[in-house]
């Protein structure tokens, strides 16, 4: 061979098994060669055809028609066929009966009887009735010899075949047969062919028969399969990064847990007790365990603010219930966390955040959780009030890499002055913290008169809006794929194009 | 947040300026205005400002921001012979009444009208637990002499509101919607508090007013009832009411209602202002802003309150009645700040440097997280609200899990005790995905004994770890907990058979190690896999690292 002769690395493992087993020049069937190599048939069939077109081997194909016998009748032939089931009735019924009679004992295959027997002038049928014109010992049916014979594998003649195949008694089948003649020996073939092969293996390089081998080239355009990984959540990431934001800002991180008195949530606060967000249609209330223990100075202090404004306010001009406020409730809002700081006066200058989740009563959808997350601060320092406060907010937003927001004038029931900031994502403005400086309602009662600046922020809606997802729940998706091939936002902790 | 609605025909004649304009100047009174899809305007407006949820409350506001009228606004307020003589009322003893002449209700007006009592119904009312309104057409109120007392539900016979017959009070309650709604609200025993004029019924509070004061397009001057069960709210509703109604009156006039009840006599609504005395050097230390008694005093008026420097730094600040929301000198010092516009405050960066710093747990368990994802894990967020019969399968006594008094659902009925049921699930609703392995980081609650917690409630930080595939054993959770303790510097110390209820006997170890974690670990039993719908073996392991903590407390309560 002068050209180079290529195989594939199947095609090789083939020829390789066949060498030695074969001779060239001979014919074998496609099932010889499967059974000789020990590889199923249809994969050898494929291989062959490889090969006659490299022109190693001569394939020729041949279509054979057999016959099979049909179940009807092998029945006839194990029992009698119908024809001569009539003979023998009619020897019976003395040579002569009505087709009545007949029909009462042959049923439906008395037409078939009938009709054969006819062909074969064994009866004759006149005016209603049928006689028998031959002996009934001699009169065999002939296809029952045919079949016989058939099924001893002997040839039948063109004609014996037409009778039984109108009959039904026979299928004709059909069968596909490949002979494959090799044109030189397997073993001269792999000795001077190049194999082209996918995988290099250790083997290959530990024998040195990577040498015979060529590396095939690949579609490297194709696809690769998708990999399993391991992940850190999307969502939690990005809670780490303002985890990292607020800490760069000079922030001491605090946490308590989210199961909370209502006095921390919304007395201390100034929250009124009759206000409407203190009710079962926007906040969890326990049932186990139903209250905690509320007692010290500062209870005192707070119902007073509330009652009578403690000589330093109007207040609110209610009774102020401690009951009420000694219920457990799942915190509305981190800020319960902040009054627990602030509560312990800590001393100016300082800046705490906490991060946790928050619980408000809210129907499951696109848009909404009964919790979530919120991260809130609060800073006092000299010269903490509404310009320092917007000074802070801006760079906060900055640090997350916003480059477009504004703030507007708001309302808290705890803060006074009140300001909500808002921030530009993809053209739409959208709402994302609230801010203000304590009110000395909330302060007064605590023995602070120091100004305290606060701002929260929940923390899944802009999750949301920066990784443009349109429903919340992916947040807590019950798909773990979406969160293994969530692509990461880096970019938005790098602080870049918001 | 209250939100209102009006046509923009409205807002442009109230306000006095073209619509664009008109939502432009609201938003500096703390409004959200928006043009809906059906041709309404919307106001959102801050809770604490009930005398803003009638459009002429906020035209009000917004002329004294154009300058067109500044300082407090003034009422024409006279004397008349109408008198509510109250009886004991126990379960809702309060009672206000206004008059306001030529207020001529048109068609729009009606709808604004019914709007605006159902705000205040709502917010400050308390869904008409505090206190609730009744709005009449004065010309129809039989008689100037007026009754308020509890009646017998079955003697008291009238046409409710809407109604086409008359009805006993008592099937007002039971058959009305609003007597559905609020008919138990001030029900004491089998009587129900009932306003009567000349002997006539026109109101039982807080359910519903007779069909015989109906106001209608054409109606020209109110008549105002304000009941509750606290004095104040009442006489603060009946001052809004009243205050905004006459600024839509022609003449301004409001008619003085005496009430006679065993708490006391009034005569309202007299609009008595509040003075207060502020320091100008308090409003510069909240905003950071160097104003002179003169600009606060400009500021002030324009935000429609009355103001006059007293020459010594002080200024004296007249509140009208209406405004609620002024509780101390703070809130003078934000409406400067609306005056002056925030979009007109520049901001000042914080220039001190102060040490920021995580909790030192945080360190722990983001070096917990990195390994874990190395170890081919996939980080899972669940909910801490969760089924309560979770806590069978966490094997937690049911009197121990924090219940919720309200859930939203069965799904949400409990806070989170463990995070081993949350990984299950997950695991059962990702079998396609197998082989799994997912972790995560949370607190987990439980319901302590102690009564000396304020908040009686343990919190303890858990890591949890999941493994699924065609073959997951302990081996394969042990290698894990293991090589994760390890690599995070702690030590195996003990390691104890353990019974958990949804893990394999002989197959379950309770782990600590030296620097303060427990750990249980198993493979799950296969009762608890069926149960589950699963059809993978599952091993998981639940780490309580709270120990690393307890001796350094971030955060002692207060």
């Amino acid at each position: 061979m002068t050209n180079e002769l290529w195989l594939s690395e199947s095609e090789y493992k083939l020829l390789k098994s066949l060498a030695g087993r074969i001779r060239a020049g001979v014919k074998y069937s496609v099932e010889d060669l499967a059974r000789l190599a020990g590889i199923d048939r249809s994969s050898v069939e494929a291989i062959i055809r490889l090969l006659s077109s490299k022109d190693i081997v001569v394939v020729e194909d041949y279509e054979e028609t057999t016959y099979r016998v049909s179940s009807e009748a092998e029945k006839y032939v194990s029992g009698f066929f119908p024809e001569e089931k009539l003979v023998k009735l009619l020897g019976e019924f003395g040579r002569r009966a009505s087709v009545e009679v007949l029909k009462e004992v042959l049923g439906a295959e008395l037409n078939i009887a009938l009709s054969n027997a006819l062909r074969k002038r064994w009866v004759k049928v006149s005016e209603g009735v049928v006689e028998l014109l031959v002996d009934p010992s001699r009169a065999i049916a002939e296809e029952r010899k045919y079949i016989e014979a058939l099924k001893r594998g002997e040839k039948l003649s063109e004609d014996a075949l037409r009778l039984l195949r109108r009959r039904k008694l026979v299928e004709r089948v059909k069968k596909r047969l490949t002979w494959v003649t090799f044109r030189v020996d397997p073993s001269v073939i792999i000795e001077k062919a190049v194999v082209e092969i996918g995988a290099l293996t250790r083997d290959m390089l530990v024998s040195g028969e990577w040498r015979r081998f060529k590396l095939r080239e690949y579609d490297i355009t194709a696809e690769p399969p998708r990999l399993r990984l391991g992940r850190l959540n999307f969502f939690l990431e990005f809670i780490e990064h303002i985890r990292d934001v607020m800490k760069e800002l000079g922030f001491v991180e605090v946490e308590a847990p989210p199961i909370e008195l209502e006095f921390w949530n919304y007395d201390v606060l100034f929250q009124p007790q009759y206000h409407p967000a203190r009710r079962p249609t926007d906040t969890f209330y326990l049932e186990n365990p139903k209250e905690g223990l509320l007692q010290g100075e500062l209870v005192l202090r707070v119902k007073s603010v509330h009652e009578d404004g403690a000589g330093i306010s109007a207040g609110w001009n209610y009774k102020w219930d401690q009951r009420i406020a000694a219920r457990l409730i799942l915190r509305s809002h981190t800020t319960a966390v902040s009054a627990r700081v602030l509560a312990q006066k800590p001393k100016p200058p300082f800046r705490f955040f906490t991060i946790g989740r928050v619980y408000r009563v809210e129907k499951v959808d696109a848009k909404h959780l009964p919790e979530f997350h919120q991260v809130d601060g609060i800073a006092s320092e000299e010269g903490v009030d509404v310009r320092w406060l917007i000074g802070f907010l801006s760079e906060f937003l900055e640090r997350l890499g916003f480059k477009e927001y504004k703030f507007r004038p708001a309302y808290f029931p705890f803060t006074e002055p009140s300001i909500e900031g808002y921030v530009k994502v993809k053209d739409v403005w959208m709402e994302v913290l609230g801010a203000g400086l304590f009110r000395p309602e909330v302060l007064h009662p605590m023995g602070i008169d120091y100004p305290v600046a606060a701002w929260g922020m929940g923390i899944e809606r802009l999750a949301m809006a920066l990784y443009e997802l349109t429903d919340i729940r992916m947040l807590y998706s019950d798909d773990t794929k979406i969160v293994e091939y969530m692509p990461v936002r880096w970019w938005l902790y790098a602080g870049l194009t918001l | 947040m209250p939100v209102l609605r009006f046509k923009p025909g409205r807002v442009e004649e109230v306000i006095g300026l073209p619509l664009n304009r008109a939502l432009e100047l609201v938003e500096k009174l703390k409004i959200e205005a928006e043009v809906r899809e059906d041709g309404y305007v919307e106001f959102e407006i801050e809770v604490d400002r009930p005398d803003m949820y009638s459009l002429e409350g906020i035209a009000r506001q917004a002329r004294g921001l154009l300058g067109e009228e500044t300082g407090s606004p003034r009422y024409e307020i006279i004397k008349t012979d109408y008198v509510i003589e109250v009886g004991e009322v126990p379960s809702r003893p309060y009672i206000a009444g206004a008059v306001v002449w030529d207020v001529d209700v048109d068609e729009d007006f009606l709808e604004e009208l019914i709007q605006f009592q159902e705000k205040l119904n709502g917010s400050i009312g308390g869904e008409r637990v505090r206190v609730a309104i009744g709005l009449h057409d004065l010309d129809k109120v039989p008689s100037s002499k007026l009754t308020y007392d509890l009646e017998d539900i079955d003697k008291v016979v009238f046409v409710p509101l809407g109604g086409t017959r008359e009805m006993s009070l008592r099937e007002v309650l039971q058959e009305t919607e609003q007597g559905k709604k609020y008919g138990r609200i001030s029900l004491h025993g089998n009587r129900h508090p009932v306003i009567r004029a000349g002997g006539k019924v026109i109101s039982v509070p807080p359910v519903i007013n007779a069909e015989l004061t109906r106001i209608e397009p054409g109606t020209r001057s109110l008549f105002i009832d304000v009941t509750g069960t606290e004095l104040k709210p009442v006489i603060d509703v009946l001052s809004i009411l009243a205050a905004n109604l006459a600024e839509r009156s022609r003449s301004k006039r409001i008619g003085l209602v005496t009430v006679r009840a065993p708490w006391g006599s009034l005569e309202e609504p007299r609009l008595e202002p509040t003075r207060m005395t502020i320091k100008v050097g308090d409003i510069q230390r909240v905003l950071g802003l160097e104003l002179n008694d003169q600009d606060i005093a400009h500021y002030l008026e324009r935000m429609r309150f009355s103001a006059r420097p007293l020459g010594d730094g002080r200024i004296e600040v007249i509140v009208p009645r209406y405004r609620i929301d002024i509780l101390h000198p703070v809130d003078i010092a934000e409406e400067v700040l609306l005056s002056i516009g925030l979009e007109n405050i520049a901001p000042r960066r914080p220039k001190l440097m102060l040490r920021g710093r995580l909790l030192h747990i945080r360190y722990w368990e983001r070096e917990a997280r990195k390994i874990l994802a190395g170890l081919g894990f996939v980080e899972v967020a669940t909910y801490t609200l969760v089924p309560c019969d979770y806590a069978t399968l966490a094997g937690i006594d049911e009197g121990s899990v924090v219940k919720i008094a309200n859930p939203i659902g069965v799904e949400s009925g409990c806070v989170r005790m463990s995070l081993m049921p949350g990984l299950l699930r997950l695991a059962s609703l990702n079998q396609h995905n197998v082989p799994l392995r997912i972790f995560e980081v949370g607190e987990v609650y439980l319901v302590s004994d102690s009564s000396t917690q304020d908040v009686p409630v343990i919190a303890r930080k858990r890591l949890g770890i999941l493994v699924m595939g065609g073959k997951a054993g302990y081996e394969d959770i042990q290698a894990v907990v293991y090589t994760l303790i390890r690599m995070l510097g702690d030590e195996i110390l003990v390691v104890e058979k353990y019974s958990h209820p949804i893990l394999i006997k002989g197959r379950t170890a309770l782990v600590k190690t030296k620097k303060g974690c427990t750990i249980v670990l198993g493979e799950v039993k296969p009762e608890t896999l069926e149960e589950l719908d699963m059809e993978y073996p599952v091993a998981i392991a639940e780490i309580d690292y709270t120990g690393l903590i307890e001796d350094h407390k971030v955060m002692p309560r207060p």
